[in-house]
């Protein structure tokens, strides 16, 4: 940007934040932004999107820019974070690093920035949190028992290494209580309160637990005496490929299989396939246009799903990731795009590379979504399957 | 059978490996002493429970049948009236093992035709 430019943006600053100031309003707050932004100030573009972001979320032009500042703002933090981890090293810089890098949907590093972090400051207790957290939404996207239980172990040191802090051990009642430990989850929460009595969601915790737990022992379904063996629930999870206690878990899924769906347009003109659909882990199937009903293809990918999911776990190979059918008269592939499959119906035997590579685009995101016909809400649809 | 079977114990990523019957009896397998009665089992029941739909949608005859995983790969390939199905690692480039599960279907094509003739 030229001086000149500069100039006239430092100028009209002021008159532009004085403007959002008296009469706030989408264009004024989007000009104020934009000029902090061209002055380099992201900080305080940020500051000023959050409370634009807050004032008008329903605008669609507001959610824009609180994502376009929301990513300047993460780069930036990650730059200042890799500059202070390089010169001052310290647990918080990485915590910070990781922070920033998920917010860039670097997953991968900041799991790398974390466990670094451990191996220089194995008592960190903020990076214990943080990488638990991490493997957490990496346990929700494919259920897997082993991230399961490296959640349990990073959240469980996370609480001895620092007992004064409450949200860790809540975070680990919340995350038993989600695999269905449901009174291992009542004792943390009790063992919080103990410390922190006064503490309103450690309380509201062990309320709604306790209920839990003494509507399952009536029932029979919870043992009167002894905690739960987490690590059998995980496996179970891991085998149903469902989180059947979970009330949110439903949601996920649907919200999950109604974006995907967003994108099987593009798949099959990438793929130059017959057939495109989505696989929920329960078997229920979708395309572009809407739910499918029962149909040979739906058969077929719901039967190879399962049963593929089934057979990989039995053989201890972990969670299904892909399956390839490859017959004389054409191919079935389904790629798993975090709890659902994507599948593609292929009548040319050698065109199965091509499936291959477009499925993979479309898990990293590479192919565009096409705006779908309004379908039945996602709530409407949870809603209707309890299960 | 299970002298070609062996071969594959060297292929790098092959992690086992085992010919079985469509309905789920096992023939030969490697390595020794590893029981994969119920691995045969169940992909017996995968085979049965996908085969009507797949007819249907003139899916047939099936030539392979792969199910990736996070830690490790099954591939599962039809020889006549028998199944071979292997257990590779899920980092290793499948092409040389995949190479030799195509030799050693052939080999045990030739070898059910023989067995049919006789």
């Amino acid at each position: 940007m030229g001086f000149l430019a500069r100039s006239r943006d430092r100028l009209l600053l002021s008159r532009r934040l004085a403007r959002w100031r008296d009469a706030p309003s989408p264009a004024a707050l989007t000009e104020a932004v934009h000029t902090l932004l061209r002055l380099g100030e992201v900080e305080r573009a940020w500051t000023l999107a959050r409370q634009g972001y807050a004032k008008f979320k329903d605008d669609d032009l507001v959610r824009e820019l609180y994502r376009i500042v929301g990513r300047a703002h993460a780069e930036h933090g990650l730059v200042a974070a890799q500059d202070e981890v390089k010169s001052r090293p310290t647990a918080a810089a990485f915590v910070r690093l990781a922070r920033f890098a998920v917010l860039l949907r670097d997953v991968e590093g900041a799991f790398v920035a974390l466990e670094e972090c451990l191996r220089r400051f194995p008592a960190s207790a903020a990076a214990h949190a943080a990488l638990g957290e991490l493997h957490e939404q990496r346990w929700l996207r494919d259920l897997a028992a082993a991230d399961g239980c490296v959640v349990l172990t990073h959240l469980r040191k996370a609480w001895r290494l620092d007992g004064a802090e409450p949200t860790r051990p809540l975070r680990l009642a919340a995350f038993l209580a989600r695999v269905g430990a449901v009174r291992a989850a009542l004792n943390v929460a009790n063992e919080v309160l103990h410390l922190h009595e006064e503490h309103a969601d450690a309380i509201a915790l062990r309320d709604s637990l306790a209920r839990v737990v003494a509507a399952g022992v009536q029932a029979g379904t919870i043992a009167a005496e002894g905690e739960e063996d987490v690590e059998s629930l995980l496996r179970q999870i891991e085998e149903s490929g469902r989180v059947v206690g979970d009330p949110g878990d439903a949601t996920r899924v649907a919200r999950e299989s109604e974006r995907l769906r967003a994108f099987l347009p593009a798949l099959r003109e990438r793929t130059g396939c017959e057939k495109a659909l989505v696989v929920e882990p329960k078997g229920h199937a979708q395309d572009e246009r809407g739910a499918l009903g029962a149909s040979p293809l739906v058969n077929l990918a719901a039967n190879l799903s399962r049963s593929g999911q089934f057979t990989v776990r039995r053989l201890d190979l972990g969670p299904l990731q892909s399956v390839t059918m490859v017959t004389t008269g054409g191919s079935l592939l389904l790629q798993r795009a975090q709890r659902c499959l994507v599948g593609v119906l292929l009548d040319q035997p050698d065109a199965v590379e091509r499936g291959k590579a477009g499925l993979e685009d479309l898990v990293a995101g590479r192919l565009r979504a096409t705006p779908l016909v309004a379908s039945r809400p996602v709530a409407a649809r949870v809603a209707k399957d309890p299960t | 059978m299970k002298e070609i079977l062996q071969r594959l114990e060297g292929v790098p990523g092959v992690v086992g490996a085992l010919v079985m019957t469509l309905d789920g009896v096992v023939i030969a397998s490697v390595p020794q002493g590893v029981d994969l009665d119920r691995t045969a089992a169940f992909l017996s029941a995968v085979l049965l429970s996908v085969e009507k739909s797949a007819e249907q949608l003139g899916l047939v005859p099936l030539q392979r049948l792969t199910l990736a995983a996070t830690r490790g790969r099954l591939l599962l390939v039809p020889v006549g009236e028998l199944a071979l199905a292997v257990v590779a690692d899920g980092t290793t480039d499948l092409g040389p093992a995949l190479n030799e599960v195509a030799g050693l279907t052939r080999r045990l094509l030739r070898q059910s035709k023989i067995n049919v003739a006789d």
